[in-house]
């Protein structure tokens, strides 16, 4: 289940994040920068998670509602929602989250698998767990979610 | 290697540079109006191609090159005269040494049979000539260098024969003053004297290097295009950059005066009303130098239609050999400058247009001799600039369109109704429609399942329009206008349930409002709106978008009525037109994926993101056509209201 792709090495960091009330992290070095919510344009005939595209310094972005694509309900949206801007296999887009909680290190070993249940299939979103004081977060899997959100034609 | 391998894409773009040259020198050899200079000119490209071929270990380029150069070199010491014959001769291997590059790119593989014949005829020129030892004695020696009795060709042929692998070390000549050496060496001396310029790859060579006699079956018909990056490059008039540089300058100096006032005008009153003039001047400086910086940026980008237009005396001439007709095509205005984007996208359409003008305009010989005119038919391609837009126009001096029959296929294919009148213009206008196309045969030229409908669609893809004029007996002339770049156009902003859609200005015909007595719904439910007694399906953007949430008290609707590629109008009914501006094209598909409906965005004055609507595509959606609100339930109910604003 451990691949380089997941595992934070190079920078040994990651930003944690939190989607609805639960918490993710994806590596440091994949974020550009953080931004507060701006309206999107939404885009006709795209899925639900696709928030729609913002302008990013001239460059269109589309945004994807963390919340639709891990499933996770809305929590009260605050001032605290933005936007991060990721890159992820040559492109770049917006992954709109409830807060941005905390910068952590993590070595590799830290990252635990997902435990696999009898009676679902793994969510290939999540590639690896991490128990950080007392919290669990996942570890997300950008490409698996550039390739759902960005690629998926409804 | 390496570094060979980052020079190649220069020397390609410099291959067709000199290509265009060539053809240009050979078109005024045509015409009679060349001078010693042309022919030096022409001799000059050829020679540079084989130079850099060779840098490059191009065998296959270089042989062709070098005979070519060679029979091109009796042309410049009036060996032989620039006759017609001779001309066809030069125009054909000047086609196969551009299919070459083509193929050293990474294109396709070439013609073996082409190359072959085009090869001995270029041959068979200066075989037909005395022997070199009577030139040797005739002739004193040349004041360009070339070594008495050369025996230029067979020399070079079996050079290359030889080249096994330990015997491939062919002369690469760089610049003119060593470009004969191997013209006098005996074959087996023609061996690399300078290590470094040596081929590398001796087995490459041997691949690629079979005697002419062979047929070249082991050629790769795309090799991997050497090159690493796919970077592209441009040529530019060093002024128009210092052009550009002086207008940054002025910016950065137009930025801190606006500074200044800003911060002056905040000392002097701080609630800022006193230096409202000052602001207001240093404000449209900016905007000003704002034009000015993206005219030069275009300025920059714009290259002479040249480039297209050189290659265009090839396909006619192609063309006319296959259709067995005379055909020769005259040019005007290829210094007209355009952005280099669209340079590239009108290749194609313009090809096809040159290519139907041959196939369907120019008539056979015999014909046109019995209507008095030329035996060779003429077809005029010109450019020009005209209120910012540029216009390129196509003129044969053939028969003009059939109408009888436009009409008779349109009627046969569907297109019309049989009872139809139509006017002279519409008729010619037929010949857009999709699946149009008159040639009774599928011939090699046209006809190949494309017609005059996939030249509409690209050119309006471009934001162009294109037309048509005809007179019997006397030819067709098309008329193509366009937009001269494509990274700003102009657009209409309107508004959709709340949101700002851009539609481009140049896909609108006309703008009304909706009034009541002018909606009928017909019987396939769907709504159409009667405009001066034709009737034109309206399409709501809003449901073709899917935008929920649709408050049902808009403000009286309005409807854009925009013409298709088939001609076909379409009224696109939004809730709002707030007005025209020029719009910078951003792509959606960069970051994302292309998206129905909307073929790029836009980034407004606000900075938000607005969408530019793909009319072609939602004039034809079904989610748009019925519209609720009139439907027979509560169209009484919208009349009422309309005529109460009306």
């Amino acid at each position: 289940m451990q691949d380089n792709n997941m595992s934070p090495v190079g920078s040994g960091k990651v930003i944690s994040f939190n989607v609805g009330e639960q918490e993710y992290c994806v590596d440091i070095l994949r974020v550009r920068e953080i931004r507060g919510w701006t309206d999107a344009t939404p885009l006709p005939g795209t899925p639900r998670c696709i928030k729609g595209v913002i302008n990013l310094r001239g460059i269109i972005v589309p945004v994807i509602d963390m919340c639709e694509l891990l499933h996770v309900s809305h929590g009260k949206s605050s001032d605290r929602n933005v936007v991060m801007v990721i890159d992820v296999d040559g492109k770049t887009a917006g992954l709109l989250v409830s807060k941005v909680s905390d910068i952590l290190d993590i070595t590799p070993e830290m990252i635990q698998d997902v435990p696999v249940s009898n009676t679902e299939d793994v969510d290939p979103l999540v590639g690896g767990l991490i128990a950080f004081d007392g919290r669990l977060i996942g570890f997300l899997q950008l490409s698996v979610v550039a390739e759902q959100a960005l690629e998926h034609v409804p | 290697m390496d570094e060979l391998d980052a020079i190649k894409p220069i020397f390609f773009e410099e291959c067709s540079e000199q290509l265009v040259e060539l053809e240009r020198a050979l078109a005024l050899l045509e015409s009679g109006e060349a001078d010693q200079e042309t022919v030096n000119c022409a001799f000059r490209a050829v020679h540079s191609i084989k130079g850099g071929a060779g840098s490059f270990g191009m065998t296959e380029l270089v042989r062709f090159a070098h005979v070519f150069e060679t029979a091109l070199d009796l042309l410049r010491s009036h060996k032989i005269e620039p006759t017609p014959e001779v001309l066809q001769i030069f125009l054909r291997a000047t086609d196969i040494l551009s299919d070459l590059t083509a193929f050293e790119q990474g294109g396709e593989a070439v013609d073996v049979k082409r190359q072959q014949e085009s090869f001995e005829a270029l041959e068979r020129l200066f075989q037909e000539k005395p022997e070199p030892e009577v030139l040797k004695e005739t002739e004193e020696e040349e004041d360009w260098g070339l070594p008495e009795g050369f025996v230029p060709v067979p020399v070079a042929i079996e050079v290359l024969n030889e080249a096994d692998s330990d015997q491939n070390h062919v002369d690469t000549p760089v610049d003119s003053t060593d470009g004969f050496e191997i013209f006098d060496l005996e074959p087996n001396q023609c061996v690399a004297k300078d290590e470094e310029k040596k081929i590398e790859k001796p087995e490459e060579i041997e691949s690629n290097l079979p005697s002419p006699s062979e047929n070249k079956k082991n050629i790769q018909p795309s090799r991997p295009v050497a090159s690493a990056s796919n970077t592209q490059s441009i040529r530019v008039d060093v002024s128009r950059i210092d052009r550009l540089m002086d207008l940054v300058g002025e910016l950065v100096i137009g930025q801190a005066a606006l500074r200044e006032v800003f911060s002056s005008s905040e000392k002097k009153d701080p609630r800022g009303d006193v230096g409202r003039d000052d602001l207001s001047n240093a404000m449209s400086g900016t905007e000003q130098l704002t034009r000015d910086l993206q005219d030069a940026i275009m300025a920059v980008r714009a290259q002479p239609m040249r480039a297209v237009f050189q290659r265009m005396q090839r396909v006619v001439r192609e063309a006319a050999n296959l259709a067995g007709k005379k055909v020769h095509l005259e040019m005007d205005g290829e210094d007209t400058e355009v952005d280099r984007t669209l340079i590239e996208k009108l290749t194609d359409p313009l090809t096809h247009m040159l290519r139907n003008a041959v196939d369907h305009g120019v008539e056979k010989e015999q014909v046109r001799l019995e209507a008095g005119k030329p035996a060779t038919g003429t077809i005029r391609l010109s450019a020009a600039h005209k209120s910012g837009r540029v216009v390129i126009t196509l003129s044969d001096d053939g028969a003009g369109i059939n109408r009888v029959r436009v009409h008779d296929i349109a009627v046969e294919k569907g297109i019309i109704s049989a009872d139809a009148q139509l006017s002279d213009s519409e008729i010619d206008n037929l010949i857009f429609a999709p699946g149009f196309s008159t040639a009774t045969t599928v011939t090699d030229l046209s006809g190949r399942g494309v017609g005059m409908d996939v030249v509409k669609q690209a050119i309006q893809d471009l934001g162009g329009r294109i037309s048509i004029t005809s007179e019997t007996g006397k030819g067709s002339s098309f008329s193509l206008s366009l937009p001269l770049t494509l990274a700003v156009m102009d657009g209409m902003l309107v508004t959709v349930a709340e949101q700002l859609l851009i539609l481009p200005v140049s896909c609108i015909v006309e703008t009304m409002q909706i009034s009541k007595e002018n909606i009928f719904v017909s019987g396939n439910n769907s709504t159409v709106i009667c405009v001066r007694g034709q009737f034109i399906p309206i399409v709501d953007v809003t449901k073709s978008l899917g935008i929920e949430n649709r408050k049902e008290k808009t403000n009286q609707p309005v409807v854009l009525i925009v013409e298709d590629d088939a001609g076909k109008m379409t009224a696109l009914a939004v809730d709002r037109i707030e007005g025209q501006m020029q719009v910078v094209i951003k792509s959606i598909e960069k970051n994302y994926r292309s998206v129905r409906y909307v073929s790029a965005a836009t980034i407004l004055g606000s900075g938000r993101v607005a969408l530019i609507l793909d009319v072609p595509e939602v004039a034809v959606s079904a989610e748009g056509r019925m519209l609720d609100m009139w439907t027979s339930k509560n169209a009484n109910e919208f009349s009422l209201e309309c005529v109460g604003k009306v």
